[in-house]
Order: structure tokens, then sequence, then C-alpha cells
């Protein structure tokens, strides 16, 4: 399979304009025209229920009548499965439509727009089925009554104005219901390379920037701005070097939130342990504990926890060097410390952090996250590299 | 009184396009090359325009109005401030429906665009009324 880059084409080459830019590279199109139509009318040969896309295979006859397996990118696993979706709706030899837009580079692959089931049923890429509610703890403190972080949580899904995924902005699923069909949110900005976006799109795009018409705060996954030291901007990975392009951890800050994926956190009198929804990241918090003189360096560091009233306030060090967002990367020095609180009846997570490197940035990476109780339980899906590459153009 | 219109016509597109162009210029430049996080860069950018905009508007509204008003008998002034007044309005026009918010850019922009025409039709008159001096044969 060549390539589906989820990098924005136009904008990669003006410095990552593109909003989410190398960033949340799938929050752009990639290699796929959105100013074009495919229709695909096969059987299912299956799914590969992957993150940070899936992709429906089909079996259905080419232009010379062959029958040819088509593949068709979806959203991703998670995200999928917190709006309902799952593997089982895909049965193999059943028939399907796909409504998409085509490759530019393979013949035989699509971005999927609409699904048409066997039994009529529509499903648009961002279609909402029986999402169920956010459910208060079992208990909202600990028997030492200190709050109970335990749980599972998830930030609020990112959702497209139009349904279908053609064009329109990435807006939060509890306001997606506020926009009219591809409409672009006050201060947002429609994703790059969608449905009519051309040459003059760009301009417009790099104007409305200029005049402050575009809030860059309107896009959660963002870095926090700091500026990078030249040891710093030398250490930044791109592309498929970027660990969240691998399929890898990135960091315990960014991976909390990036991909909306589900987390768990599990809470003792003595140990929080947090489990990411990103597959081989996970962490151990010491209460009342002190870090080590020896410390074992790794990817989440070593972290301490003691309670400020109703905040857990956690302290790490002893990282081995890496990225620590999107844009910034870190060496040994880095120290993060973050306070995790509740609201009063425990169904929303806050987490504010503060990241110091004086090596690799200047000053403070700081930030914040509001994270609800998540009704889909946790769930680390596969993530798959090799079927969602990224590719500039 | 004569408004040169047929100068203005031509002048008040290039003069706004020639303002835009000098605002985003230095805006794009420095994101580009500011080292930094994506919003840090677009900050900065927005920190460049606010002062960019405003001075690349009144040189662009000199320029432009001088160059209507120039060869005018009379009315300099109120050539070059139909020029900025126009320019201002289109500037004004095109920031309101980019979405951006009411703030000291705009504001500057337009008075910036306004003084531009106005000083350059005065610079017109001035050169129009210095004394020509006359080519000395030797």
């Amino acid at each position: 399979m060549r390539s589906r880059s989820r990098i924005c084409p136009a904008l990669i080459g003006l410095g990552c304009l593109c909003v989410s830019g190398a960033a949340h590279a799938h929050h752009s199109f990639g290699t796929f025209d959105l100013n074009r139509n495919v229709e695909i009318v096969g059987t299912i040969a299956g799914i590969d229920f992957v993150n940070p896309h899936a992709w429906l295979r089909i079996n259905a006859r080419d232009a010379g009548g062959a029958t040819v397996e088509y593949r068709c990118e979806m959203r991703g696993a998670t995200v999928l499965r917190r709006s309902g979706w799952t593997p089982e709706m895909f049965v193999a030899g059943q028939p399907i439509t796909v409504q998409g837009a085509p490759d530019r580079i393979d013949p035989l692959a699509c971005y999927v727009n609409t699904l048409v089931l066997a039994d009529g049923r529509t499903l648009d890429r961002y279609t909402q089925r029986e999402v169920a509610e956010p459910t208060a703890a079992t208990f909202a403190r600990m028997p030492s009554g200190v709050p109970n972080l335990a749980g599972d949580w998830a930030v609020e899904q990112q959702l497209m104005t139009d349904p279908r995924g053609r064009d329109g902005s990435l807006v939060p699923a509890s306001a997606a219901g506020e926009f009219d069909p591809g409409e672009v949110p006050q201060f947002g900005v429609a994703i790059p390379g969608g449905e009519g976006f051309g040459p003059l799109s760009i301009v417009g795009l790099l104007y409305r920037l200029s005049v402050g018409a575009i809030a860059p705060d309107i896009f959660p996954w963002l870095d926090p701005a700091v500026e990078l030291t030249e040891r710093g901007a030398a250490a930044v990975l791109q592309g498929n070097q970027h660990p969240q392009y691998r399929c890898q951890p990135t960091s315990i800050l960014v991976n909390w939130y990036l991909e909306t994926l589900v987390n768990r956190i599990v809470q003792t009198d003595d140990v929080v342990t947090i489990e990411y929804g990103q597959p081989g990241l996970s962490r151990t918090i010491h209460l009342n504990a002190a870090h080590p003189a020896a410390l074992e360096r790794s990817r989440v560091g070593h972290s301490i926890g003691r309670w400020e009233g109703d905040v857990l306030v956690v302290d790490t060090v002893g990282f081995l060097p890496g990225m620590l967002g999107l844009e910034v990367a870190h060496g040994e020095q880095l120290h993060v410390v973050e306070r995790f609180s509740l609201n009063s009846d425990g169904t929303v997570l806050t987490r504010e952090y503060v990241a110091t490197d004086a090596d690799y940035f200047v000053g403070e990476y700081r930030g914040s996250d509001i994270t609800p109780r998540s009704p889909l339980p946790f769930v680390s899906d596969a993530c798959n590299a090799e079927l969602n590459p990224v590719v500039t153009l | 009184m004569s408004l040169r219109a047929r100068r203005l016509l031509v002048a008040v597109p290039l003069s706004e396009l020639a303002a835009v162009a000098g605002m985003m210029a230095p805006a794009l430049a420095t994101f580009l090359t500011f080292d930094s996080t994506l919003r840090a860069r677009i900050a900065e950018m927005q920190q460049v325009a606010l002062w960019a905009g405003p001075a690349a508007g009144f040189v662009a509204c000199l320029l432009g109005s001088w160059w209507v008003s120039r060869r005018a008998a009379t009315a300099h002034e109120r050539n070059g401030l139909a020029l900025g007044v126009a320019v201002a309005i289109i500037d004004l026009v095109l920031l309101v429906a980019s979405g951006a918010p009411f703030g000291a850019l705009l504001v500057l922009s337009v008075a910036a665009r306004v003084a531009g025409g106005y000083c350059g039709g005065v610079l017109a008159k001035r050169s129009a009324t210095s004394p020509q001096v006359a080519p000395v044969a030797t």
C-alpha cells in the first residue's frame, strides 16, 4: 500500500501551518482527493479495526470487470467504539456500498464518507450510534477521605461539522449539533484539503491567521506556546520519525488526550497507576514517597504524588530523552508537575501541568485538559503504523 | 473639486493589495523562522501583523494617494483622503468578512489608511506647489 498521508500536503511546506500540522496528522486529508467522489459496491472482505485509522476491505469489480480488493479508511478504532461502532458490524461476505473520496495515488484505496449497509442503513463517517452518557464514580472519595480518581477517562471526541467528513472543521462532540454541515466555528478554520479547498484557500488561511481571525486555542491537541532552544529545535522528530506516527508512546502529557483514547486510573492509598489508551504506556505514581537517589530512567519517568487538600500533585523526573509533545523534544532534565482534581460530583477530571527543561525549551510548557468519565470502558486498541504511514506529498 | 476617478479606481485596489502583502510578508517570515511551537508562532505572527498591517497600510495609501493627486490642479488632499477612505472601507470589509476580532489591528489599520491617504495628498500638493528649478545652461 502506498501513502495514506495524514499530514496536510500543501501547508506542511509552510511550516505545518495546517493547524494540526505534523501534529495531529490524522486531522487532514492527506492523499485523499476530497474534490472527487468514488462509489464502491461490493461485499465486505474484512476490517482492520485499528488506530489511528481503521480500514474496511471490500471485494468489488474494477472497471475491467475483475474482482479486486479495495481498502477504505475510516476513523480510528477507539473513536469508532466511542461512537457506538464495533467491528462486529462488518461481517465478511455481506453486501456494502462505500461512498467516499478516492486516493490520489492508490486506485484501490478510498476515504469513507458514507457506508450503506446490507439492510439499507446508512452510516456517515462521524455518525454517533447509541452513545451512552458518562456515569459518576461509584464512590467519590476513598475511605481515607481523599478524592477517588479511579475510573476510565476519555477527553471529549472531536467531530467534523460535516458528518461525512468532507469539509468543515473539528469541534467538540457536545457542540457538533450546533453547527450546520460543513460549517466552520468562529475563530476556527476549515481543515485544509477538504472539499473546495484550493490555492486561494491557503492565501485566505494565511490572511486570517495574520489578522487574528483564527484562535490557536481552538485546537486542543496543539502544544502550548513555547520557544525552542537551538538544541531543542534540532531534537524535534518529524513525520515518520515521530513516535506518535510509529504507534509508539510520546509522553505522559500528550498521550492522555491525543486521539481521545480511553485511559484508566487505579488508585490505592499508596499508589495511583495510570494506564493510557496508547498501547505500551502506563505509569505508577508513588504517594507520599521521595524520588530514589539512583533513578532508572524511562520514557514515563519516576512519579511521586501528594495530596494538597483535594488536589493530587504529581512530580515526575528521571525521563529518558524523547518527544514531550508533537513539536517539542526534551532531555534527561525534564521535570513535570501535574495537578489532578475532580469536580464536585466526580464526573470530570481536570489536569494542569507544567514541564520545564531549559536545555530544550524556554520557560514553561504549561497546559491543562478536562476529561470526563468515559462511558466506554478502558480499551487499548491495536495501533498499526504500517496501515497508516505518514507521507508528505 | 475634481476627484481623479480613473486614477482612484486603479489605485484603491492596488493600495489595499500592497498593504495586505506588506502585512503578510513580515508576518509569514516570522512564522516560518521562529523556532517554537505552532501556537507560539501564530501568536508571534499576529504580533508582527499588529504593527506591520497599519504601517503597510499607511505607506501603501501614502504612495497611492500621492500617485493619484500628484498632477492634479486642485483638491490634492481631497483626492488623497478619498483614496484613504476607500481603501479603509475595503480593508474593513476584508477584516470583518475574515472574522477578525474587533481590536487594535482593525482600528489602527483603518486609521492608518485614512491618514496615509491624506498625507499622500498633502505631499502631492507640496511637490506641485514647490518652486520649479529651471535647468541651467552651461
